[in-house]
């Protein structure tokens, strides 16, 4: 068994932290008639703040915020609102406030109103943060809009990981769910594969080709120090946390073919998880730690298949298509989402499975999707898809009515992963 | 293994000697014909037509590319006679190795495809083996759907990515 070692490999880590642009450009390209009218009045000293959760209300897919153009006033403080100037306009709901510079920090003062209620706002509330920070400020503002209007967590505060390929230069990039203040964890020159998210949001495992052959790294996503989990001959792939980040479920294949491992991350304990001959792989674990799905062609093609984790027994769990793999979890444990072929003639897309009732929604069928991985709302899932000759990322909501493109002009950007709630 | 070696290097020593008492004959062919025990040894064109081609295929200890189909590892019947020419090229070349890289098609899970690429490695071994190549000869990897040499989306772009490359180490 090869030690595990703790390298602190500046050599190949980069963290770049850029300034606020986007690498990736999130828009939304399906929205529903029934998206509810918000107006995000420019806040006195706005500073871009109330741009910034205009575009995250509209990319949920279930606002629609008014163009600042056609507001009819720009009131600053709930007092000041006319509610009759926005019904007139049809606008459900208005936000106004405040930014002020405290030395090198701002202060953010909002309220949020019902112009159907009354001025008292549903929400009041200040917030101080560094000058460096105020993307993230605009993004708790709408958190906290969203969840008092929609009852769900908003997502505008968490990240996402991806691999970046440039023409043969990979990186594995960790940027704003928007696509904005894309990071690099690591630069290589060689295929980096299967991001995942350890669920406390502070590191990431993934596999890197960089010494010629796969080996299993774990990154601290703030420092880019990382540690080599697993280097054994042959493949070592598909890393995922457990949910207490304790054990990190992989898949080796010691020359052979590939089944799915355990490794305690505290001693180093291998457990084997399953042994046979077929191909076994992409462990995902459930929220509740006890089952974990996994993808396997033991039937003659690659299916899903969950493995009760206290016996080691497996069954089949996918049973619609000819090729389902890479499942995971909805946070609930209601639903999973994987790759999925209907047909050996229709291609690859994303399905959603209920676990209870079983019902199979498709939820996107470019043909050539894949690594599709769940908002940690359970309102969203991002995956890759490619139209015509790079790989680009697409979000789409859990009922297939919302959908958006986050394209690149940098090559391809593949294998998205969604972190989890981060604040 | 070793008085197997022994038994080859008699039958390669006394072949040697015959051909030298030969009259010339044309060059390169010629002695290749007397390492395959007198079978014909052909090179054909570089077939540019046809991007599943592999022109070198009976040119010993030249690189090789062997194609599969979809979602398959079964090594194509027509591949075996290349492998032949290859494994005897090993046997007589102890301390040549080559290195057997299984890819995919870009579809699909990458990590699926990263264990297919390594079942179509192993399978392409396993033919070797059996035509009496050594293992320590031959190692095997994948790079799953991560090496594509063919970008695009038709059926023509995905066969060719599906193949294992054969390559011998430089010494």
């Amino acid at each position: 068994m090869k030690k595990l070692l703790v390298v602190c490999s500046i050599f190949f880590t980069l963290t770049c932290v850029s300034p606020a642009y986007a690498a990736l450009n999130l828009t939304l390209t399906q929205g529903v008639s029934s998206a509810l009218p918000i107006a995000v009045v420019p806040f006195a000293n706005d500073n871009n703040l109330s741009t910034i959760v205009s575009s995250d209300l509209n990319n949920s897919g279930k606002f629609k915020a008014l163009d600042p153009s056609l507001m009819p006033a720009k009131p600053t403080d709930a007092n000041e609102v006319n509610l009759d100037q926005w019904k007139n306009i049809k606008q459900n709901d208005v936000v106004v406030g405040t930014i002020s510079s405290e030395g090198n920090q701002y202060r953010i003062h909002f309220q949020l109103l019902d112009v159907y209620k009354s001025n008292t706002p549903l929400l009041d509330q200040s917030m101080v943060v560094s000058k460096s920070q105020l993307r993230q400020g605009a993004h708790h503002v709408s958190d906290l809009v969203y969840q008092m209007l929609t009852g769900t967590k908003g997502i505008f505060s968490t990240r996402i990981a991806y691999i970046l390929n440039n023409q043969g230069q990979y990186s594995l990039e960790v940027a704003d769910y928007d696509g904005y203040s894309p990071k690099a964890i690591l630069v290589s020159n060689q295929p980096i594969l299967s991001p995942a998210w350890s669920h406390d949001g502070k590191k990431i495992a993934y596999v890197s080709y960089e010494k010629n052959n796969s080996h299993i790294y774990i990154s601290t996503v703030a420092t880019g120090v990382r540690r080599l989990v697993s280097n054994f001959p042959g493949i070592n792939g598909a890393p995922a946390f457990s949910p207490n980040d304790n054990q990190l479920a992989l898949v080796l294949s010691k020359g052979g073919n590939t089944n799915i491992f355990e490794i305690n991350l505290n001693n180093n304990a291998i457990t084997q998880l399953s042994s046979d001959s077929a191909i076994n792989t992409e462990p995902s674990f459930a929220p509740n730690g006890q089952s974990l799905l996994f993808t396997s062609d033991r039937g003659g093609s690659p299916q899903i298949y969950r493995m009760n984790l206290s016996d080691h027994q497996s069954n089949r769990i996918s049973f619609n298509g000819t090729y389902n793999a890479r499942a995971s979890f909805s946070p609930d444990g209601s639903q999973i989402v994987m790759l999925h072929a209907g047909s050996d003639t229709t291609g690859y897309g994303i399905g959603l499975q209920d676990l209870q009732s079983s019902a199979f929604l498709v939820l996107d069928n470019s043909g050539d999707d894949q690594s599709p991985s769940f908002a940690p709302n359970g309102q969203m899932v991002i995956f890759a898809t490619k139209t015509g000759i790079h790989r680009q990322l697409a979000l789409v909501s859990t009922d297939g009515r919302i959908k958006l493109r986050l394209p690149s002009d940098q090559g391809d950007v593949q294998e998205p992963v969604w972190s989890p709630f981060l604040n | 293994m070793f008085k197997k070696a022994l038994q080859l290097g008699v039958v390669v020593l006394g072949v040697v000697a015959l051909s030298a008492c030969s009259t010339t004959g044309t060059g390169a062919n010629n002695t290749n014909d007397k390492v395959n025990g007198g079978g014909d040894v052909q090179t054909s064109g570089a077939g540019s037509d046809n991007p599943l081609s592999n022109p070198n295929a009976m040119v010993p200890g030249a690189n090789q590319r062997y194609f599969f189909d979809f979602n398959k590892s079964d090594v194509h019947d027509t591949d075996l006679p290349s492998i032949k020419v290859q494994s005897q090229y090993l046997v007589s070349h102890p301390s040549a190795k080559i290195s057997a890289q299984g890819n995919t098609d870009i579809r699909g899970s990458r990590e699926y495809n990263m264990a297919l690429g390594q079942r179509r490695a192993e399978a392409v071994k396993k033919v070797f083996l059996l035509d009496g190549a050594s293992a320590n000869q031959i190692h095997t990897m994948s790079y799953g759907a991560e090496k594509p040499i063919a970008n695009g989306n038709s059926e023509t772009d995905y066969a060719q990515n599906r193949r294992v490359d054969v390559n011998y180490d430089a010494h």
